[in-house]
């Protein structure tokens, strides 16, 4: 793609891009980074994008780089306060919750409270939880990508522990 | 209010959240998590993004971008090119200064000394083997005779 042409679709989409970027992250030079970052990677894949879908193709990159952004701005916030990383118990899911729930004997209050539990959590929680299925078999089946379901059942789990914990 | 319907889409209450810019940390995360893998609601939040609440920039970022792209397009074709050009360099000066013909002497004397040293060597084991055998089927034939006289 010649300069010309790429120049023209910045400056076509740089305000939505920047606006995208801006309501997520709510700074406005770090909006402006992520902005040009998402132009960039726009530029490096741009073979792979049909002109014509281009508006949402753009807004995807977005999203995901102010995702990425907040991740890591949580990941460095739950370091520091919990000395715990959401990316590393991300990895390796440790069966804490179960674990709490068989000393506590309070399987029933347990299951109804994942029953009850909003999304995005719900679907990962009972299908992890209750039927035992692996992250991969979920991931397939809620079409979610696999870290995204990793995500969200580390946070579900945490959610469980909260919950056991003020029920004593 | 939530976020997700039954389905595990946005509703319409996490769309005015972000756009109203009411959302708070984990609502952004999870919202722009959702959005980084459902075609269906990235078109929805889009669609909701009309000129009216599009933020003006300051600044346009087409400048920096293209300059940006042009820095990291000189690095790539540097480090692709880079060494094709140094080692054509070498090539063209080991060649001007005649390395290249001091070493293929060395190498073609290398080979005809190697084969003179050698050829002597070659011809007595090469005729040491040749009698050996014929000296085995002469051995054959005579014992053949012999036995025919018994």
């Amino acid at each position: 793609m010649k300069e010309r042409e790429f120049r023209s679709i910045i400056e076509k989409y740089e305000k939505l891009i920047f606006t995208i970027c801006f309501q997520f992250v709510k700074d406005y030079q770090e909006a402006q980074n992520l902005t040009q970052e998402t132009f960039i990677s726009a530029y490096t894949h741009i073979d792979s994008c049909n002109i014509e879908t281009i508006k949402p193709w753009l807004s995807r990159i977005a999203t995901n780089k102010a995702k990425d952004y907040l991740k890591s701005a949580y990941n460095r916030r739950v370091v520091l306060g919990n000395d715990d990383s959401e990316e590393v118990s991300a990895v390796s899911i440790l069966p804490l919750p179960e674990t709490l729930v068989l000393a506590k004997e309070g399987v029933e209050n347990i299951k109804e409270y994942i029953l009850n539990m909003k999304e995005p959590y719900y679907k990962v929680s009972v299908m992890y939880f209750l039927e035992e299925k692996s992250i991969d078999e979920i991931s397939t089946i809620l079409k979610r990508p696999k870290k995204t379901v990793q995500t969200q059942i580390f946070r579900a789990k945490n959610i469980l522990k909260e919950y056991i914990d003020k029920e004593g | 209010m939530d976020l997700f319907n039954s389905e595990g889409h946005l509703t319409d209450y996490a769309f005015d959240l972000i756009i109203n810019e009411k959302a708070n940390e984990m609502e952004r995360l999870e919202i722009s998590e959702h959005l980084s893998f459902c075609d269906e609601c990235l078109l929805a939040y889009t669609e909701r993004l009309s000129d009216d609440i599009l933020i003006d920039i300051e600044e346009s970022v087409s400048d920096s971008v293209i300059s940006k792209i042009k820095m990291r397009i000189k690095r790539i074709f540097v480090n692709k090119y880079g060494t094709v050009a140094v080692a054509a360099c070498f090539a063209l000066i080991f060649w001007t200064t005649g390395t290249f013909s001091y070493f293929n002497n060395k190498v073609e004397n290398f080979t005809k000394n190697a084969v003179v040293e050698n050829a002597d060597r070659f011809y007595y084991k090469n005729t040491n083997f040749i009698e050996r055998i014929s000296d085995s089927v002469r051995r054959i034939f005579v014992f053949d005779k012999i036995g025919d006289e018994y």
